[in-house]
């Protein structure tokens, strides 16, 4: 600790404080404008300057380190002098257009301008026209306006990591310019932190000024990051995302989706009414008549064919509260368990390997805790595109905490630039990787036996299993050099605490559940479960799946992953619901509810808020199977492929209509508040399900999302303690047990949920379909950053589709030269399935004899492609891999 | 001299307008030379310390003008006072040489100077507006009439150059504040491209500099100089490490030909460098069977590992230069053979020879006897030169003496002795290895000579000494070490290594009718100072060869400055010094760096120092003392810098 004193004030901070520091410590205010407190200090704008008492010359205190025993003065006639000149000097060529700036009335410069007084912009200079070119479309640069404080710049440098834009030029004429413009990823960290009006949003500038737009706080409605938003509406229109600096998870960053991605909102597409397919053709229809249909077709269904020829789609788009709704619909209502969505296809065997390993099938730690983590191992996730917040986490942690990062994954990713060790395994063979490291920390004595002997069980088993995996074995497995991987292991068998990051690379495998497993074995391993800094932790990929899965949107559980299977369970959630006969055996799976449609076994399906035919595998079945159906009822917002098919499409809300919770990646539990009205007829979820169960004999009564939260708390142990006024201002991790609890940021902190962590013994097997001469590639499939799931929000409005706006097949240059395929032309990429057509990306990022194919786009459907091979416990179809040919189009 | 009418140089004013020449007051802390490239006249100098006026023709608002325009067009953009600040002065400045200036102009001149020298983030603005400030203040009858005149005033001729204390003092003169302020930021790649803009070497240079930077390094004053060496090897490392690419800017000139280099040492490897970037086709004659020349032969792998030279002389390779080694121009080839097939040549031969020391029996081979380059060469390449011996003895002060004693316990020799004819304090050796030496155990013998070689059956067993006492100070400023009569002493040893000197082998030269290259009487070549050039037009040459045994970067320099002029050479242009080069001379005069000044800033932030292997176990072993820095460590260093860059100019 150091002391000193500051306009007489004695103050003891901590050793490299800057003086800054210790004035905000002390509640001092020295004037700033570059300074930022997410960036390292930029020490450009001069306004806080300090005397320090027997030095001549002044000296900022964003950039000083405090020195023992110094004396500091803030304010004094020479420093309010010198603040005033350098202000007046910011005007110099500055426009004073501030009624037609965007940022009049939020303007740190306007603010600074007012604060001393400055009545004229005394000095001038020679006007020096500068470029107006920026590094993304979606920014405006306004030079002029530009006071050159550079915190864009270190925004995109210090936060993003990037470096696109910098300062280019000398003197008076110096600019911002992009220097790495292909590296921007348009995520408008420069707007956020731009003090001025320099830099603009290109969607919706002269739209609104600060003080006509209302601003409402929520939670994104895109990846599992849980990043909170300010949607800006006027006039019932969403016209721009702000966030604040205090915000948890994201800290006022957003990735290009959160900032640019709201015109879906108010889309001219939105479904306004409901409609009715007569003679093959949607028909619009009233409220009461669609509902009255549904609900006489799915009596009919039920009485005729038994409950379990319905089944139900939830959404890990819609609300944790109409998630719990809709599972309550399918099992009180219709009768069945058959209730599932799509966290089937991205992390069921997350859910089911964890909670096998160590009782619990979620994140297992905060993502901030990414900061205190020596070594973080990186796998199957391409985080940058799919989780940018998460991302920025783990660049901090690499580039400001000195972490170390292993990248494992058969793409060159964007992290792989930030990495100190990349492993290119081939897809498919984590498990041969995930030992061969197991055995080699073994071999290696770093083991943390002393966690392995007091807090696990099965090491012995463990051990045996994973012998054959020699560096030399897992090589001809994985394609790893031997060498790498020793690398590897040391790194992660050495650090204390290392933390595991990883998604769709690891689970969406035939041996996905075993996959996650095997991560588990190698965290408890070294002992890093249950320890700040350490975990094993998947990243979620949608904004509520965590939510949809807790609550109870699965067909084995209850809310809180309460078996459907107990006696006791069922019967609390008889009472609580005051019916009788819950059905006690597990409902299909998405996978197998549309193979039991197609063989007649499913007559109905209600999906909310799902496109199963884009987003499933195997699309050219799920279509036959969405035929075969009796019925077909779907809710959305948009008219998706799959309600296509529908028989009644009903219109439901957007994330900005509507009230309620969503569960983040990490087990918050975060605020979703309304903003706008739905446009036209549209109605939330969760009005629909209550009036649907109305006119089908059980009347739900509910005030309001609140109201439904209050029931989940009173059957959900984990949620028990969860209340939306808890939650007013920042989110809560479950488990919550009681109103007096703060949540649990770290599982299994002293014991595991399940008691002792299980060591699983587990060999590798190869994926389902391998290559062979007809099909010699392989195909994996995954997300790109502008673009969300099957684009049914992101390529509604203008601004991603600028930055991405047609599919691009990524191609490796070897390959591409041997099949004669240049940059940009068309290939046919087919598999036993069926074939799509694309344009290719000629790149280094897939390894050679890999084709990605992300699988937002309708026009060329990855997933015509994909096979609906199953993990056998998870029932995860094994979306990573499949084999397929490619040719010139 | 007491031809200057006028100086503000360093606070310190001399006024002697309204006096006759006689009379005038003499100006002390700066020598102003009275000529600028050896054909103009200084007529002033304007500059981070002030103005210095030698003709009354100069018009101080006028230069005032040009120098703030310079300061302007040289401001990096990176805090407003001094990127803003200084285009209202110098627009303002240029108002008033136009006539179109106003009384209120010369109150803001003063308001915004001042704000820009106490507030601006660099040297640059904090130097910039001082000579302003001084002018408008001493001079202010000037600015008065050029403001009330409203007449134009004729632009003078001037030259400037940006220079800081670190880089000028820096023989190669690297962009160090640029380099540093990079690595500050986290561009660690940017940085090294600064630096290999004109140092092909960053990893070794990096290691064993012997860093006349720092000596200048202003922070000095306010608490230790920032490690400007080890944060050269840190990016030099990181990408080592990262395995990236280094780009090179090559940009071909227009005529291109073929030059030979002889010598794969530092000079030789700088000139083909800069050879090659300038699209050359270059062969390099290289007598040892790996390159590096003194850098790998004469420094030991503890100080500078194999593989860091390896990498960086690869780099240079993949360039297109050819090496061919194991051969001696001379004995293998001809220097006329060379000179039939190239262009031009360029010799860097170093000095490899050792110096005799004057003691009785030295040149009878006695087993043990090993002079100290060879002592050095032997045991890099992996030889212990005398496994025999246990006992060592080591002759000298300088670097190779030291590298000598260091090696020695590193091939297992079990007592380490160093004897030195004058006391510590003269040891040319870098202080920091003479203390690592102490570390490591190393029996220093100061005041100490040797006089005769003890022997038995012609092997080593011994060597006579005598004590010595310093007298009056010789030539080179040191005091001249005297024998004590009668004060004779034994050191048993059964090796003795003399290395006292280095000297230059100029076996390849073939006399005078062949090639015509002029040498001096130390065996030294006779090269242009400023082109590198020899006697013989199409012959250049740098390095110890040149200079006799030097720094490293010295040899760089040189090398790259002779490959800039080869370039001319074969491109038909005239061979002659630049202003840079004439800038350099002045500012040498003139001194970018002044010990006494008084920062005034905070200080207390000492320099971070490298983590070392413990001495007992890095003794036993040729791996690398020195861990290099961590990331973050390089960051903090780097923030330390003070980036002092300044504008000099001259009005000619």
């Amino acid at each position: 600790m150091v002391k000193l004193t500051i306009d007489e004030r004695e103050i003891t901070v901590e050793e490299g404080a800057t003086i800054l520091d210790a004035a905000k410590l002390a509640g001092i205010k020295i004037p700033t404008l570059c300074y930022h407190k997410r960036l390292n200090p930029i020490g450009s704008c001069r306004m806080c300057v300090v005397e320090i008492e027997g030095l001549p010359n002044p000296m900022t205190a964003c950039t000083t380190p405090v020195a023992e025993g110094i004396k500091v003065v803030t304010n004094s006639e020479r420093l309010q002098r010198m603040r005033r000149e350098t202000l007046k000097l910011m005007l110099v060529n500055h426009p004073l257009d501030c009624p037609v700036c965007d940022k009049g009335g939020e303007c740190s410069l306007q603010d600074l301008v007012y604060e001393f007084e400055i009545e004229t912009a005394e000095y001038r200079a020679e006007k020096k026209e500068r470029e107006a070119i920026y590094a993304t479309p979606l920014i405006r640069y306004w030079p002029d306006r530009c006071i050159m404080c550079l915190r864009c710049v270190a925004a995109c440098r210090d936060i993003k990591a990037l470096g696109a834009i910098d300062i280019v030029g000398s003197g008076f004429g110096a600019g911002i310019s992009p220097v790495n413009k292909e590296k921007c990823e348009s995520c408008g960290e420069c707007i956020k932190v731009c003090p001025t009006g320099a830099l603009t949003e290109n969607l919706s500038r002269y739209k609104g000024r600060t003080w006509m737009v209302n601003r409402v706080k929520t939670t994104c409605a895109y990846c599992g990051c849980g990043c909170q938003l300010e949607l800006n509406v006027m006039n019932n229109r969403v016209i721009g995302i702000t966030t604040k600096d205090d915000d948890e998870v994201n800290r006022g960053s957003l990735c290009v989706k959160g900032r640019f991605g709201y015109e879906f909102i108010g889309s001219e597409e939105r479904l306004t009414k409901p409609l009715i397919k007569r003679d093959g053709k949607f028909h619009e229809a009233a409220w009461d008549e669609a509902l009255d249909l549904v609900a006489e077709r799915l009596t009919a269904i039920k009485t005729a064919a038994g409950s379990d020829a319905i089944a139900g789609l939830s959404s890990a788009r819609c609300t944790n509260e109409e998630n719990y709704l809709m599972q309550k619909f399918l099992r009180a209502v219709i009768g069945t368990n058959n209730i599932d969505h799509c966290a089937r296809l991205w992390h069921s065997s997350t859910v089911a390997g964890l909670a096998a390993s160590f009782g619990s099938g979620a994140m297992t730690n905060p993502i901030a805790d990414l900061l205190k983590s020596e070594v973080i191992l990186v796998t199957g996730s391409n985080t940058t595109e799919c989780h940018p917040i998460f991302a920025n986490y783990i660049k901090e942690a690499v580039l400001r905490k000195g972490a170390k990062l292993i990248v494992v994954d058969p793409r060159k990713i964007d992290l792989v630039d930030y990495a100190d060790i990349w492993l290119r395994a081939k897809p498919g063979t984590d498990i041969a990787w995930i030992n061969g490291l197991i055995l080699l920390i073994i071999k290696e004595n770093l083991q943390a036996s002393e966690y392995i002997k007091e807090r696990t069980e099965g090491f012995e088993e463990l051990k045996a299993a994973v012998e054959k995996y020699t560096p030399q074995y897992v090589s001809g497995i994985t394609g790893i050099p031997a060498s790498d991987l020793m690398e590897a292991a040391r790194a992660y068998g050495k650090a204390k605490p290392a933390s595991i990051l990883y998604t769709m690379g690891i689970t969406q495998h035939i041996t996905g559940t075993d996959a996650v497993k095997s991560l588990a074995n190698l965290a408890m391993l070294c002992g890093n479960v249950g320890v700040p800094g350490g975990g094993v932790n998947p990243l979620r990929g949608q904004n509520n799946v965590q939510g949809a899965c807790d609550l109870g949107a699965l067909p084995n559980v209850f809310t809180g992953y309460q078996p459907v299977t107990g006696d006791e369970v069922r019967e609390k959630f008889e009472e609580a619901w005051g019916v009788n006969n819950l059905p006690r055996t597990p409902g299909l799976t998405v996978t197998e509810m549309f193979s039991a449609a197609e063989e007649g076994k499913v007559k109905a399906i209600y999906i909310m808020g799902e496109n199963p035919l884009l987003s499933d595998p195997d699309m050219n079945h799920i279509e036959h199977c969405l035929k075969s159906l009796e019925f077909l009822v779907v809710q959305d917002i948009f008219l998706t492929e799959t309600a296509k098919y529908a028989d009644v499409v009903l219109p439901a809300t957007s994330f900005a209509e509507k009230e309620g919770t969503f569960t983040n990646s990490e087990r918050r539990v975060q605020r979703v508040r309304k903003a706008v009205s739905p446009p036209g007829e549209a109605r939330e979820d969760y009005r629909i399900i209550c009036e649907l169960s109305g006119r089908m004999g059980y009347p739900m009564d509910y005030k309001g999302p609140e109201d439904i939260m209050e029931e989940i708390r009173s059957v959900t142990p984990s949620y028990a303690g969860i209340t939306c006024q808890r939650i007013e201002g920042a989110g809560i991790p479950w488990p919550c047990p009681d109103e007096g609890h703060q949540g649990t940021p770290i599982l299994h902190i002293e014991k595991f949920v399940r008691g002792k962590g299980l060591f699983f013994a587990i060999d590798y097997k190869p994926p389902a379909e391998p290559t062979d001469e007809e099909y010699p590639f392989l195909l994996t499939t995954g997300r790109v950053l502008q673009h969300y799931h099957t684009g049914t929000m992101t390529r509604k409005g203008r601004g991603l589709n600028m930055l991405y706006p047609e599919l691009l097949a990524e191609i490796n240059t070897d390959d591409a030269v041997h099949l004669g395929i240049g940059s940009g032309e068309f290939i046919r990429i087919a598999s036993r399935r069926g074939d799509i057509k694309v344009k290719s990306l000629i790149s280094e990022r897939p390894g050679r004899g890999v084709i990605f194919v992300p699988f937002h786009f309708s026009e060329s459907p990855a997933n015509a492609l994909t096979i609906n091979a199953l993990d056998p416990i998870a029932k995860i179809p094994e979306y990573k891999v499949c084999a397929v040919k490619v040719e010139k189009a | 001299m007491t031809d200057v009418f006028f100086s503000s140089w360093g606070g310190e004013i001399v006024d002697n307008r309204g006096k006759e020449p006689e009379n005038y007051e003499k100006i002390k802390g700066i020598a102003l030379p009275s000529q600028f490239a050896g054909k103009e006249d200084i007529r002033a100098l304007i500059g981070w310390y002030g103005i210095v006026l030698r003709s009354r023709d100069v018009n101080i608002v006028d230069l005032c003008r040009a120098y703030i325009t310079a300061v302007q067009s040289e401001s990096c953009g990176k805090c407003f006072t001094c990127r803003v600040g200084t285009m209202v002065l110098a627009d303002t400045l240029t108002k008033i040489c136009r006539g179109n200036g106003d009384e209120g102009d010369i109150d803001a001149l003063v308001r915004v100077a001042e704000v820009i020298r106490e507030g601006s983030k660099c040297n640059l603005g904090q130097t910039g507006p001082i000579p302003l400030l001084d002018a408008v203040k001493l001079f202010a009858e000037d600015f008065k009439r050029a403001v009330q005149d409203k007449k134009p005033i004729l632009e003078g001729n001037y030259h400037y150059k940006l220079t800081a204390p670190c880089m000028d003092a820096c023989p190669i003169h690297l962009d160090i504040p640029r380099y540093v302020e990079s690595i500050k930021e986290g561009k660690f790649e940017e940085s090294l491209n600064t630096i290999v803009e004109k140092l092909p070497l960053p990893g070794v240079v990096g290691r064993v500099c012997v860093r006349p930077c720092e000596m200048h390094c202003r922070r000095t004053i306010l608490d230790e100089p920032i490690s400007i060496k080890y944060l050269k090897r840190f990016v030099a490392d990181d990408n080592l490490k990262k395995k990236k690419k280094v780009s090179f800017k090559q940009t071909p000139s227009e005529k291109t030909g073929k030059v030979a280099i002889i010598g794969a040492g530092p000079a030789g490897l700088a000139c083909a460098y800069h050879l090659a970037l300038k699209g050359h086709t270059v062969t390099i004659y290289e007598r040892f069977g790996e390159p590096g020349g003194m850098a790998a032969m004469g420094i030991p792998d503890y100080r500078l590992p194999r593989n860091i030279l390896g990498f960086e002389v690869e780099q240079i390779q993949k360039m297109g230069v050819a090496i061919k080694y194991n051969t001696v121009v001379g004995k293998d080839i001809k220097l006329s053979d060379i000179e039939k097939e190239s262009e031009a040549i360029f010799i860097g031969i170093g000095a490899q020879a050792s110096t005799a020391m004057g003691v009785e029996g030295e040149d009878k081979g006695y087993g043990g006897f090993i002079p100290g380059i060879e002592y050095l060469q032997k045991i890099n390449v992996g030889v212990d030169p005398y496994p025999e011996g246990k006992k060592v003895v080591v002759v000298g002060g300088g670097n190779v003496a030291i590298d000598c004693v260091r090696s020695s316990f590193r091939i297992g020799k079990e007592d380490v002795n160093l004897v030195y004819r004058r006391t510590k304090r003269e040891m040319p050796a870098d202080h920091v290895e003479i203390k690592d030496a102490e570390e490591e155990n190393v029996t220093f013998h100061y005041l100490t000579n040797p006089k005769k070689i003890l022997t038995r059956e012609g092997m080593v067993i011994g060597v006579e000494c005598i004590r010595m006492e310093l007298g009056e100070p010789d030539e080179s400023g040191r005091r001249r070490p005297v024998p004590v009569e009668g004060s004779e002493f034994v050191i048993d040893c059964d090796i003795l290594v003399p290395a006292i000197g280095q000297a230059i082998d100029l076996g390849l030269l073939e006399g005078k009718s062949g090639d015509n290259v002029k040498t001096t009487r130390k065996s030294t070549l006779v090269v242009d100072e400023f082109t590198m050039q020899t006697s013989n037009p199409r012959i250049f040459s740098a390095g110890d060869c040149v200079t006799g045994p030097s720094a490293l970067i010295n040899a760089c320099a040189g090398g790259k400055r002779a490959a800039v002029n080869i370039d001319c050479f074969i491109n038909g242009k005239r061979l002659e010094a630049t202003d840079d080069d004439y800038f350099d001379r002045l500012f040498n005069d003139v001194k970018v760096f002044d010990p006494r000044e008084k920062i005034g800033f905070l200080g207390g932030r000492k320099m971070l120092h490298l983590p070392m292997l413990p001495p007992e176990e890095r003794k036993q072993t040729f791996a690398e003392v020195e861990k290099g820095y961590h990331f973050l460590e390089a960051k903090a260093e780097a923030d330390r810098c003070l980036r002092c860059y300044r504008v000099g100019m001259i009005a000619v």
